[in-house]
């Protein structure tokens, strides 16, 4: 049963977007009811998984099909994303239906759509990194025509972003498999653990491992491969954004999560590593989305900026080890609650582009006044992602604020290192200060001024959403602060179970959510945020006319500043060195030609023994036309060409094989 | 029972030889040369699984020297899937061939061709492989001058010259291995070398060598790859498809040949030879891929990506381990199909809009969809994403090369394959971006799209997708059995 039913939500989202293109293109009126359908199709598979395999974990493996074989994990991790997967999923196509009422190609959408939900159950539900590999590629290519829906030119740019990286950072994933597999003889992930543990990391297992991680990372937005996600995910439409940041990004971390709990659960090295670009993913992402007046823009660097946060959580998982729970759920708990909350984010930032079709901050400034249920589903997912106590993200950065403490408190840090991590903990909460900041940027920009010239235009829009989309608006909205009242009931006891996953144990104590200390690194944060939205956001990024200025520096781009000119500069001189020897034969041969077998350019006379003969007969006929000497004359030079040519093919053929003779001689003499 | 073997090299020779001659109208050609194709491949197909092992000697030039046919596990393989193509592009080639002038011959010399392919893949012993080595070529350069154009007649003589000339370098090995095997030459896996004293062994290496560089020239191997470039391009595009997809292969089985079955892997394992062979293969398969980048023509580059992609062939079995070896021959699988379909599809567009340029491209996705997705498949499938055969062929390679225990060449050499494949990526999928999501866009209808052509396509993609999935069956049924012997 559970065989058919992995095999069901992996395969059948394929299937169903080759069904919803051929049956859309003959009833395009049905289009979205059948691409829904198909969706919640899937979703009750997923619950009937659910239901079958709560509580419980098993593999199901498929030895003969694809090489060295598929196999799927069905435990809490899994179920859990399997099915917020499919949730958003089932959201964000329902909103499709009104979100792209005026586009263009809505085949190709819905088709892709499905094939790339396809490619993410299939890593969620993945039990080997064959397997992940497979579904994960899938999924980056399947996602591209999402990205350049619309097929303008900055779309199509940052779609070629997307997918140089999507295909490199492929290549250095599967390169790391490689290795891993010819040093360990397996990809499964328990069979990985059970193989590394108790023993220090050989070196090209460390190499491999890094070489994955970095793969797994570049999908999900980690420095100094996040050049691609700021800008994909503002092109995109704003459904396939929310599922690019919520869900997509989060396949990334999947992999990351694989690798620290399995591979690296006891390297120092690694968490240092991870640590290291974990904080500065976290920070950059916030600076940029300070930086950024565009609001899918803000919201794309936010997400960067909280997979620092999520990565950070992990690192302090492989600090602590076996008794990292609180940092490996936290950042288990924020994933959950950052797609639940880019989900909504992304809806409202889709609202507003539907209506004005513009996402710059000076043109739809003021958009949400006068609209009360838009200013709540956003104040809530912003008041969600600032980390505000009785909201959810102020569970999951409690927690992994608390693992940075346990850490510092565990390990008795003096001088230095306490200095060190102390300054990591304040980074932390500086990052969510810097959160608090860019998010009140765009809460006052919507909500509260005014716009110079078109105010009374928006003010007037009453039917800017339909009510099957106000009510999809509601229904993301209703976890965010669910989470964040009821922390330790529900949400807590639902990961507890995942924490066999992360290789933690149990988390044994409920944490006091609400108590001074965890309040206060909230007060902290918000403090910073309300200093840096004054003072810098109010002072310098606006003018006095409530102008945004866009004063991030162009030159500061990584990928025109660094990787186009060092890809250039690589494969120019590749190519250039590969020319020359691509033509040093030809050359050669060309010399030959031109020297030592100077092809000498034959006259044909007219008085050539054939014509003579000819001629003889022509007077014998008495034809004053040279018939027959002409035709013979022909006949003449064509015999001649082919001799000519065939002793030209026989001086090649023959010139090659003295040069066998050759050398087999002189080795022969010499040795 | 042996003489199931020569049924489809001798009706190919018939039917290639009347196809000749006959002057009638096109219609009596097409059925001629697709039921010739069809039979054989159907008994090729049937070869495909007849367990025991066939042998077949038919006459002796002197006393230790006979033309021997046998049918071992590699031959059955190659043989299929020469036969398999042929088929598919004689399909191909009814409508594409229907303005062309002298049908007649170029549908002869394809069925010599296919009879002197599936008589080198059946081959038995050195002396039958290099006859009919030498006769595919000779049957094959018509192919490439039907245009009867200077430039193609210059660019066939370039075939000849590389080609033979190659031949000639080999032949040292060939007369190497006859002379020092102890069975004149016959194939057996292991190989069948006697043991060489230390004073020939230099010789025995030399030799060997010069065979790997010579028949390296058909399989395009640095630095005998120049003609692939020129070849290609001038030949009708059916026959630029069998040269690039499965003509090539004919380098590729005779060093099978040689290296694992005449002189045996553990001649060479961790000799200089090793060495010097895998540095002028990653030469090959880098310089294949980076040019292949530079070219405007569709179908040089498309030649350019065969000259790199045969080198994976035969990079894997240079790491002489048995995964190398899988994924050699799974490669040869895949590479077989989806090059042949991008030729096909390049032919397609020949016919159809006299497009030879990659720049003309633009916005073909909205024209002829149904092609601009194979061709989109097919490029997917060679850069390796998963699921396609391509995907499991590299797997195994690089796990050849990983495991072959050359000192800096196991790693180097998957990296090699991974930077080609991102090479690959960008010079196949750029044309797909451009054909699909073009920069002006322009209101085009739909064209049809010639059943006659398309339909190879699709069996060719589905053929990719099927070998990519079934790749562990196939190793299983058909290759595993060979290291089994060891």
């Amino acid at each position: 049963m559970n065989l058919f039913l992995v095999l069901f939500l992996v395969l059948f989202p394929l299937l169903g977007g080759v069904l919803v293109w051929f049956l859309g293109n003959k009833l395009p009126k049905f289009r979205e009811v059948f691409a829904i359908s198909v969706n919640a199709l899937e979703l009750i598979a997923m619950i009937l998984l659910i239901v079958f395999n709560i509580g419980s974990s098993s593999l199901i493996t498929l030895d003969k099909i694809c090489g060295i074989g598929l196999s799927f994990k069905v435990g809490t991790f899994n179920l859990i994303y399997g099915f917020l997967s499919v949730f958003l999923w089932m959201v964000t196509i329902t909103f499709s239906k009104e979100y792209m009422h005026h586009y263009q190609n809505k085949g190709r959408y819905y088709f892709f759509y499905l094939l790339t939900l396809s490619g993410v159950m299939g890593v969620f539900l993945s039990g080997d990194f064959m397997t992940t590999f497979i579904f994960f590629e899938i999924m980056s290519f399947c996602s591209y025509p999402l990205i350049i829906h619309d097929e303008k030119e900055e779309s199509k740019k940052a779609g070629l972003t997307y997918l140089s990286i999507a295909v490199i950072s492929g290549m250095i994933l599967l390169m790391g498999l490689f290795i891993l597999y010819a040093q360990l003889g397996t990809l499964n992930f328990d069979l990985i653990k059970s193989l590394t543990q108790g023993q220090p990391l050989t070196l090209p297992v460390f190499v491999g491992g890094l070489l994955v991680f970095i793969g797994f990372g570049a999908k999900a937005g980690m420095y100094p491969l996040h050049i691609w996600l700021p800008k994909a995910h503002a092109v995109a439409p704003a459904p396939a954004s929310a599922l690019l940041s919520g869900i997509m990004t989060k396949t990334g971390v999947f992999g990351i999560i694989v690798l620290c709990s399995n591979l690296f659960f006891t390297s120092e090295q690694f968490a240092t590593i991870l640590l290291v670009i974990a904080l500065i993913t976290m920070v950059l992402g916030a600076v940029l989305a300070l930086f950024s007046v565009n609001l899918k823009r803000t919201l794309a660097c936010s997400s960067m900026s909280q997979i620092g946060f999520i990565l950070t959580g992990l690192a302090f998982m492989l600090l602590l080890g076996e008794h990292g729970t609180l940092g490996g759920l936290g950042a288990f708990l924020h994933m959950i609650n950052h797609s639940f909350i880019k989900l909504v984010l992304f809806m409202c930032a889709g609202v507003v582009v539907m209506n004005l079709h513009a996402l710059n901050l000076n043109d739809i400034q003021g958009f949400g006044r006068k609209k009360p249920l838009l200013l709540v589903c956003f104040l809530i997912g912003a008041l969600g992602i600032m980390g505000i106590p009785f909201f959810n993200g102020y569970v999951s950065k409690t927690m992994i604020h608390e693992a940075i403490v346990e850490y510092i408190v565990h390990h008795h840090l003096e001088g230095g290192m306490l200095f060190l991590f102390k300054s990591i903990e304040y980074l932390f909460l500086f990052s969510g200060g810097l959160t608090i900041a860019y998010m009140l940027k765009l809460f006052v920009c919507l909500f509260v001024e005014k716009h110079p010239t078109r105010q009374e235009e928006f003010d007037n829009m009453k039917n800017y959403l339909s009510p099957l989309s106000k009510g999809l608006l509601i229904l993301s909205c209703i976890m965010i602060p669910a989470i964040g009242i009821l922390p330790n009931m529900v949400p807590l006891a639902l990961i507890n179970h995942a924490s066999e996953f992360f290789g933690v144990h149990h988390l044994d104590h409920s944490i006091a959510f609400f108590s001074w200390t965890n309040l206060k690194g909230s007060l902290i944060s918000i403090a910073i945020g309300i200093a840096v939205y004054f003072l810098l956001v109010r002072l310098v990024f606006e003018s006095k006319k409530h102008e945004y200025k866009d004063l991030y520096p162009r030159v500061l781009d990584l990928e025109t500043l660094v990787y186009i000119p060092l890809l250039k500069g690589f494969f120019y001189m590749l190519a250039y060195i590969l020319r020359v020897l691509d033509l040093f034969l030809d050359a050669v041969v060309a010399l030959l030609r031109k020297t030592v077998l100077k092809s000498h350019s034959y006259h044909f006379e007219k008085h050539s023994l054939a014509y003579r003969f000819g001629n003889m007969i022509d007077k014998k006929k008495d034809d004053e036309s040279h018939k027959y000497a002409e035709k013979a004359d022909q006949m003449y030079n064509a015999v001649f060409m082919a001799q000519r040519n065939l002793s030209n093919s026989f001086t090649f053929t023959l010139s090659m094989l003295c040069l066998g003779i050759i050398i087999i001689i002189t080795f022969v003499l010499i040795f | 029972m042996e003489v199931l073997i020569l049924i489809p090299l001798i009706l190919c020779i018939v039917m290639g030889i009347s196809l000749y001659f006959v002057k009638s109208n096109k219609k009596v050609l097409d059925i001629m040369l697709l039921s010739t194709t069809a039979v054989t491949f159907i008994l090729a197909f049937v070869l495909l699984f007849v367990n025991q092992p066939l042998r077949l000697g038919l006459f002796s030039i002197t006393n230790d020297l006979t033309i021997l046919f046998k049918i071992d596990e590699i031959g059955k393989i190659f043989g299929a899937l020469f036969a398999f193509i042929w088929f598919v592009v004689s399909i191909f080639s009814i409508k594409y061939m229907d303005h062309e002038e002298n049908v007649n011959k170029f549908y002869a010399y394809t069925v010599l061709t296919l009879s002197f392919m599936i008589g080198l893949a059946y081959a038995g012993n050195l002396l039958t492989m290099y006859l009919v080595f030498e006769l595919v070529t000779l049957s094959s350069m018509p192919l490439v001058m039907h245009s009867k154009t200077k430039e193609s007649k210059s660019a066939a003589l370039k075939y000849l010259f590389y080609s033979l000339g190659g031949g000639f370098l080999g032949l040292i090995a060939v007369v190497a291995g006859i002379h020092f095997s102890s069975n004149f030459g016959e194939f057996v896996f292991g190989g069948s070398l006697n043991t060489i004293s230390s004073s020939a062994l230099p010789f025995v290496q030399i030799a060997l060598l010069c065979g790997l560089i010579g028949f390296g020239a058909k399989a395009g191997v640095f630095p005998l790859q120049a003609w692939l470039p020129t070849a290609h391009p001038v030949a009708p595009s059916p026959a630029s498809a069998l040269l690039s997809g499965v003509i090539t292969k004919a380098g590729v089985i005779v060093i099978i040949r040689l290296v694992l079955y005449t002189f045996g892997y553990s001649f060479m394992k961790g000799t200089y030879l090793q060495y010097v062979w895998e540095t002028l293969l990653l030469i090959t398969i880098l310089l294949g891929s980076t040019l292949a980048l530079l070219q405007k023509t569709f179908k040089r580059r498309l030649a350019y990506s065969s000259i790199s992609q045969l080198s994976y062939v035969l990079l894997g079995i240079c790491s002489l381990t048995e995964v190398g070896f899988y994924g050699s021959i799974l490669h040869v699988l895949s590479h077989a199909m989806i090059k042949v379909g991008l030729f096909l599809v390049a032919g397609y567009l020949i016919h159809e809009f006299e497009i030879h340029s990659v720049d003309e491209m633009e916005g073909l996705g909205k024209k002829s969809p149904i092609t601009m997705w194979c061709y989109t498949l097919f490029s997917i499938a060679l850069i390796g994403v998963p699921p396609t055969g391509a995907f499991f062929s590299k797997w195994y390679l690089a796990l050849g090369s990983l495991e072959s225990g050359l000192t800096f060449f196991d790693y180097f050499g998957a990296v090699v394959l991974l930077i080609s494949a991102i090479l690959t990526a960008v010079y196949l999928l750029s044309i797909s971006i451009k054909a699909f999501f073009p920069k002006e866009k322009k209101e085009v209808s739909k064209v049809k799209e010639p059943l006659l052509m398309v339909i190879p396509l699709i069996i060719l993609v589905v053929g990719v997708f099927v070998v990519g999935i079934f790749s562990t069956q196939i190793i299983e049924i058909f290759i595993s059995s060979v290291w089994e012997v060891l």
